[in-house]
């Protein structure tokens, strides 16, 4: 074995990591040859320098710091990230609240409910309208065709009345047209 | 109280697992390793306080993915393997942050500010690290590149075999064979530079 091949293996040699046959070669080799002697006594001193590191003690608390990390470990990640963060989440959170709620509230907004007889009252005033102004025309105006489709097939209370829905958008018109004057 | 790896696994298998179960179990099985690790970690940082959090954090990785490990690799080595890993990693993640000298001073357009590190040599509470021929080995160490050290302090400092090194460092024995004899030589060479400054005798060590 040449010196180069020797050096590569001195380490694992002092680790007892080559196999016996390398061992013996390497053994005969480093007494016959200063340099790679004087490389193994090297090596061998910082092996032993390191191994007389001193052994560093525990923090104190350290196992009880642990559970409690473990402890936080086992919540969701997104519940960690919030509890991280908790302060501002919170004001984040009734921010939001005020912004949607409160402050319309605060305002004057009233809660709008819809009134189910809007589009009714729509279509008797707009037939109303065109049978003033085209008194003698059987068509219907084209705002309450385009309507028709969707009031007709909803029941409508008006008062006492109930207007049943019917086939055609004229027999249609005509009886919400109809309940309208009879009951005003 | 400490448990084996495959007792703890044998029994996990046979007893409903909860989440307080496996946080007892998982803490037991590490408890006798704590000191271990924590060593390795100082010898890496080269102080308590990142050793510390080294430690911490990679037993808190290591418990996340506790559940899903299946047994076949020996608890241990995939122990040093996780602390290895996170510190390979924070090592990383440091180095994209800007180094600054400390030397140069700052230039205005008034002239120039020196920066000033402060001197803690009077405080005693800095002096808690290890001083004289200890305190140079660990300088030697955080100068060597991180596989080369973590090679050398897992064989010499923790006593591994270079085929659980190859397996805590996911490499092959050739690369542990040439990382631990490069570390001890440069090591070696460091060792010598300190001595020199410290008027010790070169060529001999210690």
């Amino acid at each position: 074995m040449n010196c180069q091949k020797v050096d590569n293996l001195l380490s694992a040699f002092i680790d007892r990591e080559v196999s016996p046959e390398e061992s013996r070669e390497i053994r005969l080799h480093v007494e016959e040859c200063d340099l790679c002697r004087q490389t193994y006594l090297e090596l061998s001193q910082v092996k032993d320098a390191l191994a007389s590191l001193g052994e560093i003690e525990l923090p104190p608390g350290f196992h009880s710091h642990l559970l409690d990390q473990l402890k936080q470990a086992e919540e969701p990640w997104i519940m960690r990230w919030l509890q991280q963060f908790k302060p501002l989440v919170f004001a984040g959170a009734l921010g939001v609240l005020f912004a949607t709620i409160g402050l319309p509230l605060a305002q004057g907004a009233k809660v709008v409910q819809p009134d189910p007889l809007s589009d009714l009252r729509f279509l008797i005033s707009e037939h109303q309208r065109f049978q003033q102004s085209e008194p003698f025309s059987n068509s219907l105006p084209p705002t309450v065709t385009n309507l028709l489709p969707e009031v007709r097939y909803r029941p409508v209370h008006v008062d006492d009345f109930f207007i049943r829905t019917v086939s055609t958008e004229h027999n249609y018109a005509q009886e919400v047209v109809l309940s309208h004057h009879l009951r005003y | 109280m400490t448990v084996s790896w495959a007792q703890a696994i044998a029994k996990s298998k046979t007893t409903k697992r909860t989440a307080e179960s496996d946080r007892e179990l998982f803490a037991s099985m590490v408890q006798e390793h704590e000191r271990y690790l924590f060593n390795i970690a100082y010898r890496l940082a080269g102080n308590r306080e990142e050793a510390e959090d080294l430690v911490q954090e990679a037993l808190v990785r290591a418990f996340r993915s506790f559940r899903s490990f299946e047994p076949g690799t020996s608890f241990k080595s995939w122990l040093y393997r996780i602390v290895s890993n996170l510190y390979v990693d924070t090592l990383r993640k440091r180095s994209k942050y800007r180094e600054e000298s400390l030397d140069e001073p700052i230039i205005y357009e008034n002239g120039e500010f020196k920066k000033s590190i402060p001197d803690y040599s009077a405080d005693p509470s800095q002096l808690v690290e290890e001083t004289g021929f200890v305190g140079e080995v660990q300088k030697a160490l955080d100068c060597l590149p991180a596989e080369y050290r973590l090679a050398v302090i897992l064989c010499d400092v923790q006593g591994f075999s270079y085929e659980e090194i190859a397996e805590i460092m996911d490499c092959s024995i050739g690369t542990v064979r040439s990382r631990i004899h490069r570390g001890r030589k440069a090591l070696r060479k460091y060792l010598e530079e300190f001595g020199k400054e410290r008027n010790w005798l070169p060529g001999t060590v210690q």
